[in-house]
């Protein structure tokens, strides 16, 4: 069978019915109201529909389109990246600024070849007391630097 | 004449010792972002947010702004010396920009690029100041019902002038008006969308969304995509421009400043859009356009000041009518709020010193920037030594940091990991976040505007067509979306794309 679609626009419509689909479920219980006195899930309720009705639409759309492919992702820098962010919201607040920015340079370091720990390591430290100087000493910030 | 007392209050305000400091801190992180390719204007003030809370509003809004007109005047350092362009705007200016700086003619470039700059500054900082007056009185006049739509011409003009497919841009405004309406509704006190978040109770904050789908997404598209750049050792013998270079460029100067001035102004416009239609209008006008692309001097004085004529003017929605024409001014909108000002034409009436000295710092900072870009040229330059392996994870340290400092919330950080991959999915499937990032601010602002009008029309849907401002609005608006779907248009629209 001969691959078909156009997946860039399929996913994008999955993207929408989604989107819609969860937004439907969550103001599923606000009162509409009329349209002189409109409730607060009024303008949520059309846009919902407005976006699932074009969501199936480019579905539709994309499946009867001539095949174009879906562009591969980059998975090494996208984990590595988003696992960096989610490091720093993991350690910020128990172990505090210093460990949590040194934790997410090393781990974005992940996302290229060759990884240079030995050379993000004191890097971080570095960017860690310049933020630590800037954000707290500088701005007067409350943030917490250390685990104790 | 009242320009020149405004100016005057607005000089006052833009000239005291601090202000001038946090206009000189402005122009400088934006050249410093501008030079360094991988990190936009966009990123940083969304970074700096935080730094602003303490500052009085006028100085916040005059560093910011410096940030964004200093970046344009950066990035060209980059696109003429390395042919990598430092920002969007600049793209352009690698094509004849590098062309000259490989023929030994670097100086005379970046002169160019800097007088044009300056001129372009200037010129659009008297034409701001003598549009916001007109504009801003005639906004007091607003009901809610033509607020509805100016907000919606905004909108859909922004889509016109956005690259890419119309409709898929138009849906994206729809998600981000969508997404703006998380939170507890103004109207009824009902939270709406937050699952029982208490983080979530004021919306989704503004800056996360812009970290992420700017900051980490396009982090991530540069990590797969990026070869390491390689510095061209150009050695810079003589900046200063030949008597026929002076001659040839200062038309185009003027043409791209004329340009950019007017494509600014309208929503949606920005730095982008006036550099690229100004190459296209210097090669229309060209006695023998084959020497472009092979280092005429016009193709770098034209786009180079369109672009910094287009960042200035793109302020003026903002600042008469508090509607925001790009991401960016979005993100000052949002730095007005957290100061307790509600952005809007009232703003120039009641709060001349911010208004004026804002317009006021403009022109003292392209001045700093013309004399520091010049003499201090090594020093940028050897900043693009530093290698990206280390500026990402820097970049990423601070996003993370700056996230979590505008609510001392953590919740935001994670924001910031979620709205980062459906960035970078955006990327890929071919969708431009920008539109989002519009109708995002805009969402809560045409939501409760549009109730507001229909509570006063009894639900009646024509009051839009039979008010005579609004119609005309509204008519503007359907003029651009019928553009749209003429062939001809479209296809200026993907050539300029391809430019």
């Amino acid at each position: 069978m001969r691959a078909r679609g156009n997946l860039p626009d399929v996913a994008f419509g999955l993207f929408l019915v989604a989107l819609a689909l969860f937004g439907l479920y969550a103001t599923f219980g606000l009162s509409i109201g009329t349209a002189s006195d409109m409730g607060p899930g009024y303008v949520p309720r059309a846009l919902e529909w407005a976006v699932l009705a074009s969501g199936i639409g480019y579905l539709v759309k994309g499946l009867l389109a001539g095949f174009t492919p879906m562009p591969s992702f980059a998975w090494r820098p996208l984990l590595a990246i988003l696992a960096a962010v989610a490091v720093f919201a993991l350690t910020f607040q128990s172990l505090g600024l210093i460990i949590a920015v040194i934790a997410a340079i090393v781990i974005a370091g992940l996302a290229q070849r060759p990884i240079r720990p030995h050379v993000l390591l004191p890097f971080g430290a570095v960017v860690a007391a310049f933020s630590a100087l800037l954000f707290v000493w500088g701005l007067g910030l409350p943030l917490k630097l250390w685990p104790w | 004449m009242e320009l020149f007392s405004n100016l005057a209050i607005g000089f006052a305000t833009a000239a005291t010792p601090a202000n001038l400091a946090f206009c000189l801190i402005g122009v400088a992180i934006g050249t410093l972002v501008g030079v360094l390719p991988g990190i936009s204007p966009l990123t940083t003030v969304a970074m700096l947010l935080p730094f602003t809370f303490g500052l009085p509003p006028a100085s916040a809004l005059i560093m910011l702004s410096g940030i964004f007109y200093g970046a344009q005047y950066g990035g060209s350092t980059t696109a003429i010396l390395v042919n990598v362009p430092g920002e969007t705007s600049s793209v352009i200016t690698c094509i004849d920009g590098h062309q000259m700086a490989r023929q030994g003619r670097a100086g005379p470039a970046l002169a160019i690029a800097a007088i044009g700059s300056f001129f372009a500054g200037t010129v659009a900082t008297i034409a701001i100041a003598l549009m916001s007056v007109p504009l801003a009185y005639f906004a007091l006049k607003f009901t809610a019902v033509e607020t509805v739509s100016l907000i919606i011409l905004g909108l859909i003009s922004a889509v016109v002038l956005a690259h890419g497919s119309a409709i898929k841009a138009i849906l994206m405004i729809v998600v981000g008006v969508f997404l703006g309406l998380v939170g507890i509704d103004v109207n009824s006190g009902v939270p709406r969308m937050t699952f029982g978040l208490p983080q979530l109770a004021d919306g989704i904050g503004f800056v996360p969304v812009a970290l992420g789908l700017f900051g980490i997404a396009e982090m991530i598209h540069n990590l797969a995509t990026r070869q390491d750049r390689a510095l061209i050792d150009t050695r810079i013998s003589s900046l200063m421009p030949s008597r026929s270079d002076l001659l040839t460029a200062a038309p185009a100067i003027l043409r791209g400043t004329g340009l950019g001035t007017i494509l600014g102004v309208l929503p949606g416009g920005g730095a982008a859009l006036p550099a690229f239609a100004a190459y296209a209008l210097e090669k229309k006008v060209a006695r023998d356009p084959s020497r472009f692309g092979k280092g005429a001097i016009e193709g770098v004085a034209g786009p180079e000041s369109a672009n910094n004529a287009g960042a200035q003017t793109s302020f003026v929605p903002m600042l008469t009518l508090g509607i925001p024409s790009n991401p960016l001014m979005a993100l000052m909108i949002g730095a007005l709020m957290i100061q307790g000002i509600q952005p809007g034409p009232q703003v120039m009436t009641k709060q001349p010193e911010l208004f004026w000295g804002v317009i006021a710092s403009m022109w003292i900072g392209n001045l700093m920037l013309l004399v520091m870009n010049l003499p201090l040229i090594g020093v940028w330059v050897s900043l693009l030594r530093v290698p990206y392996h280390l500026l990402f994870p820097a970049i990423l340290a601070l996003c993370c940091i700056g996230a979590y400092s505008v609510s001392n919330n953590l919740f935001d950080v994670w924001l910031v990991l979620l709205f980062g991959f459906i960035g970078y999915f955006f990327i890929k499937i071919g969708v431009e976040p920008a539109p989002l990032v519009l109708g995002f601010v805009l969402g809560p602002m045409l939501e409760e505007h549009f109730r507001r009008a229909m509570l006063i029309s009894g639900g009646d849907m024509t009051v839009f067509l039979t008010r005579p401002i609004s119609a005309v609005l509204l008519a503007l608006a359907a003029a651009f979306l019928a553009a749209l779907l003429l062939p001809k248009i479209r296809a200026g629209r993907e050539g300029l794309k391809e430019a």
